[in-house]
């Protein structure tokens, strides 16, 4: 083969895989994609903007798509999504969840708080803890109750359902109550689980991490390269707590082939000043013990950490003498420790799906929630 | 009273104005648009970004007809629909011709214009096949005439060295010995 002979074959390697693309063709897409001419712009001016935007835009998009990782996207190579993706996903996203529900779990320290956000316009439902059956938990000197709970929002009126007895006993009967306090329907504090397409910036450095099934639907994983670009406000809402120097330290988004949002996990994590007894400090409270005859757990004996939680609630009953042994100097230090913090994972379901959300047929009305 | 037909066909599209316009604009983009497309991207991706937009431009003819460089927009336009397309599935081998269909040309061009960096093979593929000049590839892809120059002599080389092919000058050398 000689130089000469290249064009020719070039030519016929490229167009002898497809034929030319013809007006017909094009007509024939247009009907099928339901496309319709669009009248000319009126304003010459303001069309030379958007064109010059929308050529920005291309330009912009195209050139973050070249720095795909490895320059394509064969199997097993992950694919950095650019920022013309990212906006992708995030306008098909909130176009889609006009109305749907979310469930959101938020784990902190072993225990899981689960909700079930119904959402449909400006209605809302949030189901706190459902299915949980109300548990009273009295002590001498508390008293609390875990159990489902409901807040609900209609027409801009107020409704909460209470995981307790309104009532006192022995006629335990929780009900509904309207709440109309000026303001009340902001006050019922319904997390808005959309706020969470917030994270969707190029800042977070989404990579795809193949594919999973969320609720039977064949989904990408997202997964964020560097979590702690992620700004806290979208997340906000939906932290009950955070840590001291919250941080995203994970962020998985999860989403069908329409570009909408089925699944999100993010995990704000922080760092902790907590107090610590120093080794000499521990081993004079050791003595101070033994010498004064106190009751200790074995177990709390042994661990600085416990140790100190017990000398200090001592202390705070009325111990003086305890009191004033962790006061002295070189007994007790701060240390910076690691906060696992928070792990919320939402879940929506039913999005686009009307869902109905009335108000209760019966309540009691009262001045303001709780 | 007309009766009402129970079959519903669908509505044809609104002719976009200037419909001798629109035709003469696919006559003379369509070539160049999809040969660079599908050099980018093989031939299926390639091709049916193309298409996408060029319907793009149908649907916006009022508009893109008063651009000064339309070919380079939609070009931009296709980048940006293949990148949609791409992502969410493995893309088809580049240049690979259906099984049983017997190339024409070199067996191993395809896979050593698949090696060649996508701008360099797009410049290689407009400019040295199909012999657009720098400045056209230059106005479609959005780029400097001499960045278009350096891609295809980058891509040239390579393409060269990759196939064996002897350069003018060695085949000169050979017919006189």
């Amino acid at each position: 083969m000689n130089t000469r002979e290249l064009p020719v074959m070039i030519r016929e390697c490229v167009d002898g895989g497809g034929q030319p693309i013809s007006l017909g063709e094009v007509r024939a897409r247009a009907v099928m994609t339901g496309r319709r001419a669009r009248p000319a712009p009126v304003r010459r001016e303001a069309w030379l903007g958007a064109a010059a935007t929308g050529v920005a835009a291309a330009g912009i998009a195209g050139a973050l798509v070249a720095s795909q990782v490895g320059g394509g996207t064969a199997a097993g190579t992950r694919t950095v999504l650019t920022a013309a993706m990212l906006k992708q996903v995030a306008a098909a996203s909130q176009a889609a969840m006009t109305s749907g529900r979310a469930r959101i779990a938020t784990a902190t320290g072993g225990s899981t708080l689960v909700q079930q956000v119904t959402f449909d316009g400006a209605n809302w439902n949030d189901v706190v803890n459902p299915g949980a059956r109300i548990r009273i938990h009295r002590t001498p000197h508390s008293l609390s109750w875990t159990g489902e709970s409901i807040d609900r929002a209609v027409d801009g009126q107020a409704y909460h359902y209470p995981a307790f007895a309104f009532r006192p006993t022995p006629h335990i009967v929780p009900e509904w109550m309207h709440i109309i306090a000026s303001g009340a329907g902001a006050s019922l504090n319904i997390p808005d689980p959309r706020t969470l397409l917030g994270v969707l910036s190029p800042s977070a450095g989404f990579v795809t991490d193949g594919y999973t099934t969320v609720n039977g639907v064949r989904a990408e994983h997202l997964r964020a390269t560097t979590p702690a670009a992620v700004p806290l406000r979208p997340l906000n809402p939906l932290i009950g707590t955070e840590p001291d120097h919250p941080r995203v330290s994970a962020l998985d988004l999860w989403v069908n082939p329409s570009d909408v949002v089925l699944k999100a996990q993010f995990t704000v994590s922080g760092t902790d000043t907590v107090s610590m007894l120093t080794a000499a400090g521990a081993q004079a409270l050791r003595h101070y013990i033994k010498g004064h005859g106190l009751t200790i757990n074995v177990n709390t004996l042994q661990k600085r950490g416990t140790l100190i939680a017990w000398a200090h609630a001592q202390a705070a009953a009325g111990n003086t003498g305890l009191a004033g042994l962790l006061r002295q100097p070189g007994m007790v230090t701060t240390e910076q420790v690691t906060d696992p913090g928070v792990t919320v994972t939402v879940t929506f379901s039913q999005i686009g799906r009307r869902q109905d959300i009335t108000a209760p047929a019966h309540y009691i009305t009262v001045g303001g929630k709780g | 009273m007309r009766q009402r037909t129970t079959h519903a066909m669908p509505a044809p599209p609104e002719a976009p104005g200037d419909p001798a316009g629109f035709e003469a604009f696919v006559l003379a983009t369509e070539p160049p648009l999809r040969r660079a497309l599908v050099a980018a991207y093989g031939y299926e991706d390639g091709r049916e970004a193309a298409a996408e937009a060029l319907a793009y431009a149908w649907e916006h003819w009022a508009r893109v007809r008063q651009m000064p460089n339309a070919a380079g927009y939609l070009f931009r336009v296709a980048r940006s629909s293949a990148a949609r397309g791409r992502r969410w599935r493995r893309p088809a081998p580049l240049l690979t011709l259906p099984p049983g269909s017997e190339p024409s040309f070199e067996p191993g061009l395809p896979a050593a214009l698949a090696s060649l960096p996508e701008r360099q093979r797009v410049a290689v593929v407009l400019v040295h096949g199909f012999g657009y000049t720098l400045r056209e590839v230059a106005g479609l892809t959005g780029v400097k005439v001499t960045t278009v120059q350096n891609h295809v002599e980058r891509g040239l080389h390579r393409l060269r060295d990759r196939l064996g092919v002897v350069p003018p000058a060695d085949i000169t050398t050979r017919s006189e010995r």
